[in-house]
C-alpha cells in the first residue's frame, strides 16, 4: 500500500504544496532545510493540519480530501516519531508504549505484553520500568519508536529522529533504526535535515524547499542529478545554472566548456575534486580556466575545501599538502582548472 | 548572579515596610485580642461546632462541585474554538469581582420560591434553595468556582498540548486523551483550584446570607457565625475568626504562590 500525497496547506503566511508518493517497504527521506515545510508535511500526513486543497490517501482510503472527507488523527493508522519523542512524562516506557494499544481497546495485560516484547526488540527492555527523564536520548528515542510500532500503523512517520542526540549515540541508533525500519512493511517517511541520515536510512528522497518539492526519486538520481543549489549544497557538488550553446553552457558572462553538446536552461555539476587549482594561468588541456580569489578554506578531514569567489562560486577540494604547497590564504589570487570531461550538464 | 547585591532605594525599602506592617498589623491585632483560655470552650460550644460542621461540609461539597463542573468548562474555554470566548470567559469570571452580596441578590432574584425557576423547582422536585443548606452549597459554589476554572483552564493552555496530538495520533479518542494524558499533567494545578476553590468557599458571606438567609445548623457557616457572635459575644466571635484566619494560611502555604504561576 502505497502513500499518494498531493496537498496543499496555508498556515498563516506559510504555504506547502507537495505532491510526493511513498511506496511501502521503503524508506522515504524528506529532506529540505529548515522551515521549508517538512514537518508541516507530516503533519498533514498523520492528520493534526488538514489540508486546504487535494488529496492524501494510503492505497485506496482517502485520509484528507476537502471538502468531503477528513479522518481525525486517532484514525488514520500513522504511526509517529516525533522530533523530541513527546514520550508522557508520567507514564513508564512500558505505559508510554502500551499506551497505543490500549486506546484501540486491547485489554491492559495484553498491551503490557505486547509493549515489553517491543522495547525488548528495540533493546531497551530492561529500561521498562523507567520514566522517561530516567532515559537517555538513545534510549527515549527507542522508546518512541517502539511505542509508535505498537499501534501496527499502516504508515510510518520519523521526524528528525536523530537531530536530538549527540554524535556517538546517533551513529548506533542510525544503525539499529536502519534495521527496525528494513522490517517495517508499510511506507516510512524520515524527515530530517542532514543528507547523513537520508543515505544512510533511506532509499528514496525527496526534497522540500520553501514549500515545494524541487526534486524526487532515488538517492542515485538526486545525488548524481542535483538540481538546486541546495540539493548540490546538501550533497557536496557544485551546482550552475546557465544556458546551453552546444559544446558549451553560458553562465553570467563566462562560458563553461562540456563534452557532450546541450541546449537550452542547462544544469552544469561539477564535483569539487574536479576542481585543480594553480598559481598561474595553466598551460594545460582543461578547457575551462577561471582567475578567482579565495573566499574561505575549511579544513573537512583528509581534505581542504576551497570556497572560490570570481565571476560564480566554485567549490574545490585539495589536500592540505597542496594548500602548503601553493601557499594558498584565504583572500588570495589563484586560477581553476576543469577538464570539459569532468562537467556534467543535463537540461533544468 | 550579579557579585554585588544591589538594594532597591531606601525611600522604596521604608514603603514597603509600611505595606507589610498594613498587613502584618491585623494579623498581630487579631492574635493579641484574643481570649487565648476561653478559645477552646467557644469553639466547643453547640452554635459554634454546627457552624464548624456546616461550614466544612458546605465548603467541600462546593469545592467538589466546582472540580466536578468546572474541569469541563475550563476544557471547553482552553481547547475548543466557542464563539464569543471572552464573553463567555467574563460571565464565569463575574462573581470574582462582582461584590458577594450581588451575587446572592441575583441568585434570590433567579431561585426564589417566588421565581419562575425556583417555583417550578419546588412543585416539581419539592426542592427550596432558599434557607437551605442546599443554597448555602449554591451560593459557595458561584462564589468560589470561578477561581477553579481560571486556574485550570490556565493550566490547560500552558501545557504542552503536543503530548495531546501524540495521543491522538496513538488512536486514543478525546475523552481518553483528556483522561490519560491531559488530567495527569494539570493534576497539580486541579488540587490547587480546588483547594482555592474551598478557601473561597469557606470564607463565602455575602452571598450566602443574602441568598440562603443565617439559619442556624443550615445555612450559619463560620463567617455568618462570627458576624452574628460580634454582637453577643466577641471572644466567640474572634475564636471563630482564628480558626478561618488558620485555615486560610494553611492553604496559602501549601500552595506556595502555584496559582500565581501559569502554568
Amino acid at each position: 500500500m502505497t502513500l499518494h500525497v498531493d496537498a496543499a496547506v496555508r498556515l498563516g503566511d506559510f504555504d506547502l504544496r507537495a505532491e510526493l508518493v511513498a511506496p511501502a517497504g521503503q524508506v522515504t527521506a524528506v529532506l529540505g532545510p529548515s522551515g521549508a515545510g517538512k514537518t508541516t508535511l507530516l503533519r498533514a500526513i498523520w492528520g493534526s493540519v488538514p489540508i486546504d486543497a487535494g488529496t492524501i490517501r494510503t492505497g485506496d482510503r482517502v485520509l484528507d480530501s476537502p471538502p468531503g472527507t477528513f479522518v481525525v488523527p486517532e484514525e488514520r493508522r500513522v504511526g509517529v516519531v516525533f522530533q523530541d519523542y513527546l514520550l508522557f512524562p508520567h507514564l513508564t516506557a512500558l505505559e508510554n508504549v502500551a499506551f497505543g494499544p490500549r486506546a484501540r481497546g486491547w485489554s491492559a495485560r495484553d498491551a503490557r505484553a505486547a509493549a515489553a516484547a517491543l522495547l525488548e526488540r528495540v533493546g531497551v527492555g530492561s529500561q521498562a520500568g523507567l520514566k522517561p527523564r530516567s532515559l537517555s536520548g538513545g534510549q527515549a528515542q527507542r522508546v518512541a519508536l517502539a511505542r509508535a510500532l505498537a499501534t501496527e500503523p499502516d504508515l510510518l512517520l520519523l521526524d528528525e529522529p536523530l537531530a536530538a542526540l549527540d554524535v556517538g549515540t546517533r551513529v548506533e541508533v542510525r544503525r539499529d533504526l536502519r534495521r527496525y525500519l528494513a522490517d517495517f512493511a508499510g511506507p516510512a517517511i524520515l524527515v530530517t535535515h542532514d543528507p547523513v541520515d537520508a543515505l544512510a536510512l533511506a532509499d528514496r528522497v525527496v526534497i522540500i524547499e520553501a514549500g515545494r518539492v524541487t526534486q524526487e526519486g532515488t538517492l542515485g538520481d538526486v545525488t548524481s542529478r542535483p538540481r538546486t543549489p541546495y540539493v548540490a549544497e546538501l550533497l557536496g557538488v557544485n551546482l550552475l545554472v546557465g544556458s546551453g550553446v552546444g559544446h558549451a553552457v553560458e553562465l553570467d558572462g563566462v562560458s563553461v566548456a562540456t563534452a557532450q553538446p546541450v541546449e537550452g536552461p542547462t544544469l552544469v555539476l561539477i564535483r569539487p575534486s574536479s576542481v585543480a587549482l594553480h598559481l598561474h594561468q595553466p598551460d594545460s588541456s582543461a578547457r575551462n580556466q577561471w582567475s578567482m580569489s579565495i573566499g574561505e578554506l575549511n579544513l573537512l578531514g583528509e581534505r581542504v575545501r576551497v570556497r572560490l569567489v570570481g565571476p560564480f562560486e566554485l567549490v574545490a577540494e585539495v589536500t592540505p599538502d597542496a594548500v602548503a604547497a601553493l601557499g594558498l590564504v584565504e583572500g588570495g589570487s589563484v586560477w581553476a582548472s576543469v577538464k570539459a570531461t569532468d562537467v556534467t550538464a543535463y537540461r533544468a | 548572579m550579579s557579585r554585588v547585591r544591589r538594594r532597591p532605594p531606601a525611600p522604596v525599602v521604608a514603603a514597603a515596610g509600611v505595606t507589610i506592617l498594613f498587613f502584618a498589623i491585623p494579623l498581630v491585632g487579631i492574635l493579641q485580642r484574643a481570649n487565648w483560655s476561653t478559645v477552646w470552650s467557644d469553639l466547643t460550644t453547640s452554635g459554634a461546632r454546627d457552624a464548624l460542621r456546616l461550614s466544612l461540609i458546605s465548603s467541600v461539597l462546593a469545592a467538589g462541585l466546582s472540580i466536578a463542573f468546572g474541569t469541563p468548562l475550563a476544557w471547553v474555554l482552553a481547547r475548543s474554538a466557542v464563539p464569543a470566548k471572552p464573553l463567555l470567559r467574563g460571565l464565569v469570571l463575574l462573581p470574582m469581582v462582582l461584590p458577594p452580596v450581588v451575587g446572592g441578590v441575583a441568585l434570590l432574584a433567579a431561585f426564589s420560591l417566588r421565581s419562575p425557576i425556583g417555583g417550578w423547582l419546588h412543585d416539581a422536585f419539592g426542592l427550596q434553595l432558599t434557607f437551605a443548606t442546599s443554597g448555602a452549597v449554591m451560593a459557595e459554589t458561584f462564589v468560589a468556582m470561578p477561581f477553579y476554572v481560571i486556574t485550570v483552564e490556565g493550566a490547560m493552555r500552558g501545557m504542552d498540548q503536543r503530548y495531546e496530538d501524540a495521543a491522538a495520533s496513538l488512536g486514543a479518542r478525546r475523552l481518553t486523551v483528556f483522561r490519560r494524558v491531559t488530567l495527569p499533567t494539570i493534576a497539580p494545578s486541579v488540587v490547587a483550584g480546588g483547594m482555592l476553590a474551598w478557601a473561597r468557599a469557606l470564607g463565602e458571606f455575602g452571598a450566602t446570607i443574602t441568598f440562603a438567609g443565617n439559619v442556624m445548623g443550615r445555612t450559619r457557616t463560620l463567617p455568618l457565625a462570627v458576624y452574628l457572635e460580634l454582637e453577643s459575644n466577641q471572644d466567640a466571635a474572634v475564636a471563630l475568626s482564628l480558626v478561618l484566619l488558620a485555615v486560610s494560611l494553611l492553604v496559602l502555604v501549601s500552595l506556595r504562590g502555584r496559582w500565581l504561576s501559569s502554568s
